[in-house]
């Protein structure tokens, strides 16, 4: 039995696929040993299916996926879970030890500045601490040389003044302000930059804000949250 | 589900807030997430940038994974949204005085700034829905309905999509069977 119009796209696609019943697949075979232009259009479909079934899967680069880790490390929840363990991976051993180095030697260097012995430990104690556990409040990025005492500079105002406000901060994140308040913005949340290394966020949990600026690079812009 | 998700139980670990499960599921869906990115935006350095704003979301979101699609599929629609995303934030920055935009830029340096080929120039031809539905439909095996799940349309919208697409990337890279398999 002849057909006397063409099969529909969907048949078509189907055809090329392997998905059509038995009886079907055959009207079509005898449809198309009369029709060219169906003809040419399954040879098309078949072209198109396979140029894309033969180009090989592309490897993220190494140096990306460890990024991907540093990320989880940095932006990723406080699950309070028994469970949770931390991926730690070469290249972040690196990083974190590289930030310990830095605040030992600055803290004993301004204890010998101070000479006061009986205080270099306990402080540096604090640097030590304070590295190992990445500053979890920042949203990382913040190079060795921020990590200890000497980070806490007056360039910002406006972030130190930010600062008495009882601001809850969730990271620093490159700018410019305009640019992480616009991102902000576009996920519905009330933001505003408050100077030129400042943007607040009101009335939006941490983990909103956090999922806002998923992806965007560290920097300096200090995002905080204002209940 | 017909079939038992192969993530399963790495998923509920993960859920669990178990940090290296989830690292493992991050091993094993990288680089097809990354193709997805990376065929979508043309550039790899944009795909990496979507790749890790997906597996972050993911992260982020876990407890809301039912287990009623696979956990791939789930995946693919959060990179294929990071993509458009990050499509959209490059656009809004192209735009931006270049002295005002401090981004530094840590991605990879060495990695090339766009794709080429023949087959990847074909794609970029192809107006979005189209692109990302064939790349899922014949770069990754999807089958249509997991596409219609990740791209919330109808399977039949599907269909119409990587039919159009397949006929379209055929008339680009010339119509012989087989195909042009230069991608890079």
């Amino acid at each position: 039995m002849m057909e006397t119009k063409h099969p529909a796209d969907v048949d078509l696609l189907a055809y090329v696929d392997d998905e059509l019943p038995g009886a079907r697949r055959s009207e079509l075979a005898d449809h198309l040993a009369t029709c060219e232009a169906c003809t040419e259009t399954i040879d098309r479909l078949h072209a198109g299916r396979d140029a894309l079934r033969a180009a090989p899967l592309m490897k993220l680069p190494p140096t990306m996926r460890e990024r991907v880790s540093m990320t989880l490390d940095r932006f990723g929840p406080e699950r309070a879970s028994p469970v949770r363990r931390t991926y730690v991976s070469p290249l972040r051993l690196v990083t974190v030890l590289a930030s310990v180095a830095v605040a030992l030697v600055l803290v004993v260097t301004i204890a010998d500045l101070a000479g006061d012995g009986g205080g270099e430990r306990e402080a540096g104690g604090d640097a030590t601490a304070q590295a190992e556990r990445g500053r979890p409040g920042e949203a990382g990025g913040a190079s060795p040389s921020e990590t200890g005492a000497a980070a806490e500079s007056a360039e910002d105002e406006a972030a130190a003044a930010g600062a008495t406000r009882a601001l809850a901060d969730v990271g620093r994140v490159a700018g410019p302000p305009r640019a992480v308040v616009a991102a902000l913005r576009r996920r519905g949340l009330d933001a505003d930059a408050e100077g030129p290394r400042l943007v607040v966020v009101r009335g939006a949990s941490e983990a909103d804000v956090r999922a806002a600026l998923t992806g965007r690079p560290a920097g300096r812009v200090r995002v905080a949250v204002e209940p | 589900m017909p079939e038992r998700d192969p993530d399963e139980a790495l998923v509920r670990r993960a859920q669990r807030g178990d940090r290296l499960a989830f690292e493992r599921l991050v091993d094993r869906h990288q680089h097809r997430l990354y193709t997805l990115a990376a065929r979508v935006l043309g550039s790899p350095n944009d795909a990496a940038d979507a790749v890790q704003e997906a597996l972050l979301r993911a992260w982020l979101r876990l407890d809301r994974f039912r287990g009623e699609a696979r956990f791939s599929t789930w995946l693919y629609r959060i990179c294929v949204n990071a993509a458009h995303d990050v499509r959209d934030r490059r656009r809004e920055t192209a735009g931006l005085d270049a002295t005002e935009n401090e981004h530094p830029d840590v991605r990879d340096p060495f990695a090339e700034r766009e794709l080429s080929g023949d087959l990847q120039r074909a794609l970029e031809a192809l107006e979005e829905p189209y692109r990302s539905a064939v790349v899922l439909a014949d770069v990754l095996g999807c089958s249509y309905a997991e596409i219609a799940e990740i791209m919330e349309v109808a399977e039949g919208t599907v269909k119409s999509r990587v039919f159009r697409a397949r006929i379209e990337l055929a008339r680009r890279l010339g119509t012989r069977e087989g195909g042009d398999a230069s991608n890079r």
